[in-house]
């Protein structure tokens, strides 16, 4: 088990950056999960760490070891690819054994290491067979498998689940916390789902262009976004935009309002009276009915209704033809084409440039 | 109704039936035939049973064309997969301009054996080839081939093998492209070394068309023709003769068709049992790695 430590961490492939200076400080025992849109930049920083992949500028300390410039097998470090990438001529037995007969391990301590690996993710029967003779689940277990064995100080895992069907996805999901629980080890997750993000996480990194966009703990990024493109990503379905303009400002709330809502005092961050702003609500907290005394309210033609069981989604045009997206845990009587109008709790709202 | 439609297709099969009888079924035959006959111009065929297969294999020139058909192919082949491999990892790793070498690595491919017979026997002329005068300039010895039967062999097989590279190669290389790079990725993580990752990684999974490329060499060079005939014709005194040119020679030369075609027959069985053994490797193998 080893801590990290990201410092000014840089990488450009030609003229192009890619990583454009990560900090970032990983506790030992840690779940750190990257996330990201594609082109992010979330897999080169996975690559990076794990050693696949120079750095251009900045240091990474592993286990308080300065690794810039250590091949991958000197970092302790083990790593889960999205494709998986067993070695198809071996058996599940060598292709998880294979880093310790590399570095000469005595026959019978690999024999144990192996077969408590095989134990820990119940496949024990699958020892004797050829990964073309397994399923994609299984062959992600071997690949876990394979970096159990190794007793590595950080698990490096690449997309490891995009492989699989959305069932064994969440099944998987709910093993690797699991592993993470039994295991207590360092664990840096890449993922583009922030839905694997939010459950598996203890601390969440997201990244937009080669830049930290913000770190926290999930319900931390969810309730206290720090800019659009957090606030955008964490969520579904995701958050709405409302261009609003700042009245006045009072210590810490601002006043704002629109064309189509009169004015609220929603906490504020560097706004001064006049200033064009954002007005992010979460599609949760608009609750159907009218506005009482200083909350929001938001009303319009309702464009799209959506009844998922659980919840039912709904779009609306507002009178400034804004699209407004509500999620209301009842199934209510409404119909394409009428109207709604839905209120909210401006402490549940926030304000961004 | 059954027979029916059998007599119905036997139509439209017909063409490649007789194309297969014409071109392939019936000269087999005869050869067979022949085989068991003295045969010449001008006097009728006898029964000689297997006289002409005890003949050419009791035949010091033909034990001599064996021989060196067998160093030809043991030499040629092995040193070729060699140089084939180490250039398809070469080209693999990223080489830079590898379009314009590859270009370059495959263009003897494209050359007439003819054309590249009398290009080597150019460059390598005793007297004024130009690769001759490099060697004497470097102070090695020159390869005196058209006199020293050895030398010969080495230049018959250097030949060969810069002939056929390319075919070696480019399987190689194709099947070397196809393992994925996560795989190399997964070994480096694991610990393995460059050179561990070459043995345990990308001779393993190469395996398969490392066979294939031998199988066909093997089977190409055991009927090397013209690179001999067109740079010795067998000599000095049949002393560079393969077994093709020693069946040439007995058809052509001496007339003695009977010999010549026990001869072809001993090839053809050859052969077989070499692609017997290799399509028997090759299937354990697959099996071994079973997708």
């Amino acid at each position: 088990m080893a801590s990290l430590s990201l410092a000014g961490l840089k990488k450009s492939f030609g003229a192009v950056d890619v990583i454009k200076g990560v900090d970032l400080e990983v506790k030992d025992g840690e779940f750190v999960v990257f996330v990201g849109p594609s082109g992010c930049g979330k897999s080169t920083l996975l690559r990076m760490i794990a050693g696949l992949e120079e750095i251009s500028g900045g240091e990474l300390h592993i286990g308080g070891r300065l690794c810039n410039d250590l091949e991958p097998r000197e970092r302790e470090i083990a790593m889960v690819f999205q494709s998986y990438a067993l070695y198809p001529h071996m058996t599940v037995y060598d292709n998880m054994g294979f880093g310790l007969s590399l570095n000469k391990t005595p026959k019978t301590e690999l024999d144990a290491r192996v077969r408590e690996a095989a134990r820990i993710l119940k496949m024990e029967h699958l020892l004797e067979r050829k990964p073309s003779q397994l399923s994609g689940g299984q062959r992600q277990r071997v690949a876990i498998g394979r970096a159990i064995v190794r007793k590595p100080g950080v698990f490096l895992f690449d997309e490891p689940l995009s492989n699989l069907d959305a069932a064994l996805r969440v099944d998987m999901r709910m093993e690797l916390a699991k592993l993470h629980r039994e295991l207590g080890a360092t664990m840096i997750y890449v993922t583009h789902d922030q839905i694997e993000a939010m459950t598996l996480a203890d601390k969440i990194v997201v990244l937009d262009g080669g830049l930290v966009q913000q770190v926290g703990s999930p319900m931390e990024l969810y309730k206290n976004p720090v800019n659009k493109f957090v606030a955008g990503f964490i969520g579904a379905p995701k958050m709405n935009f409302l261009p609003v303009k700042v009245q006045s400002v009072q210590g810490d709330m601002a006043s704002v309002a629109s064309e189509a809502m009169g004015p609220i005092l929603v906490r504020s961050r560097g706004f001064k009276s006049g200033d064009s702003a954002l007005l992010g609500i979460r599609p949760q907290y608009l609750k159907p009915g009218k506005a009482a005394e200083g909350e929001g309210s938001i009303g319009g033609k309702i464009v799209l209704v959506e009844r998922l069981g659980t919840e039912t989604i709904i779009a609306i045009d507002t009178p400034a033809n804004e699209r407004v997206v509500a999620s209301v845990p009842v199934d209510m009587e409404l119909s394409f084409g009428g109207t709604a109008e839905f209120q909210f709790a401006p402490a549940s709202a926030h304000l961004f440039h | 109704m059954r027979l029916n439609k059998i007599t119905e297709a036997i139509p439209f099969l017909a063409p490649v039936q007789i194309l297969i009888l014409s071109v392939i079924v019936i000269p087999s035959l005869y050869v067979i035939w022949l085989s068991l006959n003295a045969s010449s111009f001008g006097q009728s065929a006898t029964f000689v049973g297997l006289d002409n297969y005890i003949q050419v294999l009791s035949d010091p020139a033909f034990l001599r064309a064996l021989g060196n058909t067998v160093m030809i192919v043991i030499f040629a082949v092995h040193l070729e997969l060699a140089l084939g491999l180490g250039m398809a990892l070469l080209f693999a790793s990223g080489l830079p301009g590898r379009r314009v070498l590859l270009v370059a690595v495959l263009a003897p491919y494209a050359v007439s054996e003819v054309i590249a017979v009398a290009m080597w026997r150019f460059l390598f002329d005793p007297d004024v080839g130009p690769v001759t005068a490099m060697l004497s300039w470097l102070g090695l010895p020159m390869l005196d081939w058209s006199f020293e039967p050895s030398h010969a062999l080495i230049m018959i097989g250097l030949l060969t093998i810069w002939l056929h590279l390319p075919f070696t190669f480019i399987i190689l290389y194709a099947a070397r492209l196809a393992i994925p790079k996560d795989l190399y990725e997964a070994a480096r993580i694991d610990g393995a070394t460059p050179f561990d990752a070459f043995k345990k990684v990308t001779m393993p999974l190469l395996g398969p068309a490392i066979v294939v490329a031998l199988l066909f060499r093997y089977i190409f060079a055991f009927r090397i023709f013209s690179e001999v005939w067109l740079m010795t014709q067998g000599g000095p005194a049949r002393s560079t003769e393969v077994v093709a040119v020693y069946l040439y020679q007995e058809a052509f030369s001496y007339n003695a068709f009977g010999t010549a075609a026990a001869t072809a027959w001993i090839m053809v069985l050859a052969s077989l049992l070499l692609a017997t053994g290799y399509v028997f490797l090759l299937r354990k193998q697959v099996a071994g790695n079973a997708h």
